[in-house]
């Protein structure tokens, strides 16, 4: 599916300096995010994952390069909120001495919305994550885990932005909720059409549902893999690159054998 | 197997926070053998964590009260006397926990807290430095002069695996000790683990939530859920279909995932 392009980067470089010391974290990174794509991103811890997801985002400026959203060029944060950002760490986004329906309406205030359709726009977000309205007038220290990253999720989507960047959605999850949350993530891009960035350690999991994974190594994107079929793993994809066929096979990935769930 | 075979036995284990009465464990009954590895396997929020604490009395007394009986060496761990126990703890039983942020003291370098466990249980420093080239850690010189908050997740989670090792215990106790690793990393953290069961006798009961790893690595796995152990099997018999809709909901999410 190559549609319109949503975000391009051009040479991205992000550097830290320490003293006479400069590390190059992202090293001419040239990215292409075609529109209601779901793109994946894997490498291991250190490679830059989240730098280049807070580059996109806005929170961190690059050292040289430039970035285009919908072919316009922009610094610094998107100011129209059409990208967003859900935290590795989303049960701290929530405030725990404001009610639900409060923390929303502090959002929609920078959404030029009249007050009057306020009810029915939450109400909407909320039942498209798969929570009820009720919870509006709970705090939420009364939610559970699985439900707080629902909300934190509901809570950006309630801008409706065109690009979602998530980080690790799946750490510390159980098998149970993850299959829940890859089929709220499908369901939500196929409803809002939105484009997901999505940085995970688990290739078997992305491979499940993303439309293209990128290999990040040492600040450089190695290959990106595209993903034909829907639904059903693609098995005929094989990863050209050296670092990509190391990570299929430390997940034992291997599509040449029947699929083999033991005994 | 034989009797005095067994390292641990724990025997209707239960755990309650006191004040609201709210049971957290209840009737967790099992046996761990020498060279075993005995997996816990559970969803988020059964008890995993707190069942590895409660083992040797790790849980704040005054919250949490524990009843039942867990026997280390013969000896019940819920009853002798504190000096005993910490010599155990000390000795006998290494821990290697959840939380990697919290497990060192933030206040000593690297350094200084492997000097002083080689001092006080009489290990060559060499041991450390050996255990972390194995462990991808190879710029140990660098890494020795820091700070823990000055390390990232995945490197202190290795390092309270070194410290572990170091010590040779006869019981690990590793609760989710690959959470903030790779993959790559994490298989050759297992590999060292199986290392350590197969050429020094030891003994872990290892606590994850990923049916991938306990495939990799466990002897035995227990389910645990809603805070008891429902179901016990060999690992050959992992994906069979049980008679308990947990588990069978957790192994079908996992297949559903697999590809």
């Amino acid at each position: 599916m190559m549609g319109q392009i949503i975000l391009k980067l051009d040479n991205i470089s992000f550097e830290v300096k320490a003293g006479n010391f400069i590390q190059k974290i992202l090293d001419n990174v040239n990215l292409e995010i075609y529109k209601s794509e779901i793109f994946g991103l894997t490498g291991e811890s250190g490679s830059g994952k989240t730098t280049l997801a807070k580059i996109i985002s806005g929170i961190e400026r690059p050292t040289s390069g430039k970035k285009f959203f919908n072919g316009n060029n922009f610094i610094g944060i998107e100011p129209e909120h059409k990208i967003q950002f859900l935290f590795q760490n989303y049960a701290a986004t929530h405030d725990p001495l404001q009610k639900v329906d409060h923390a929303f309406n502090e959002i929609l205030k920078l959404k030029k919305e009249h007050t009057s359709n306020w009810y029915k726009l939450k109400k909407e977000t909320l039942n498209l994550v798969g929570l009820s309205d009720e919870l509006l007038s709970y705090y939420p220290s009364q939610l559970s885990g699985g439900q707080l990253q629902r909300l934190a999720m509901a809570k950006l989507l309630i801008l409706r932005p065109e690009l979602l960047i998530l980080d690790e959605p799946f750490a510390s999850q159980d098998v149970v909720s993850i299959l829940n949350l890859i089929d709220l993530f499908k369901e939500i891009n196929k409803n809002l059409g939105t484009t997901f960035f999505i940085i995970s350690h688990e290739l078997p999991y992305l491979l499940k549902f993303a439309n293209r994974i990128g290999f990040i190594k040492d600040g450089q994107i190695v290959e990106i893999i595209n993903i034909k079929t829907e639904d059903e793993v693609d098995r005929s994809i094989q990863p050209s690159s050296d670092y990509g066929k190391f990570l299929f096979q430390s997940f034992g990935i291997d599509f040449n054998k029947p699929k083999n769930c033991g005994s | 197997m034989s009797k005095n075979n067994e390292l641990i036995r724990v025997a209707k284990l239960k755990v309650f926070v006191k004040r609201k009465y709210r049971v957290i464990l209840n009737d967790i009954t099992f046996t761990c053998h020498k060279s075993e590895i005995l997996t816990i396997l559970g969803k988020n929020g059964e008890g995993k964590t707190t069942l590895a604490l409660s083992l040797t009395k790790l849980l704040n007394p005054q919250v949490y009260t524990i009843e039942g009986e867990v026997f280390f060496e013969n000896e019940n761990l819920l009853e002798i006397d504190k000096i005993k126990l910490h010599k155990i703890r000390k000795d006998k039983i290494g821990y290697i926990l959840q939380n990697p942020f919290s497990a060192f003291n933030p206040i000593y370098k690297i350094k200084d807290q492997f000097n002083e466990i080689s001092r006080l249980k009489n290990i060559p420093f060499e041991k450390f430095i050996h255990l972390m080239n194995d462990l991808e850690l190879k710029n140990y010189e660098q890494i020795l002069n820091k700070y823990p908050f000055e390390l990232s997740g995945g490197m202190l989670q290795r390092l309270s695996v070194v410290r572990v090792l170091a010590s040779n215990p006869a019981l690990i106790i590793a609760d989710e000790p690959t959470s903030a690793l790779d993959k790559p990393i994490s298989n050759q953290l297992l590999e060292i683990l199986k290392t350590y069961v197969r050429e020094q006798n030891g003994t872990i009961i290892f606590i994850t939530q990923d049916i991938s790893i306990a495939e990799n690595i466990s002897d035995r796995v227990a389910f645990l859920s809603y805070g008891s152990l429902i179901h016990f099997t060999e690992k050959e018999n992992l994906y069979n279909q049980t008679n308990h809709i947990e588990v069978n909901v957790l192994l079908n999410s996992f297949k559903q995932l697999k590809v």
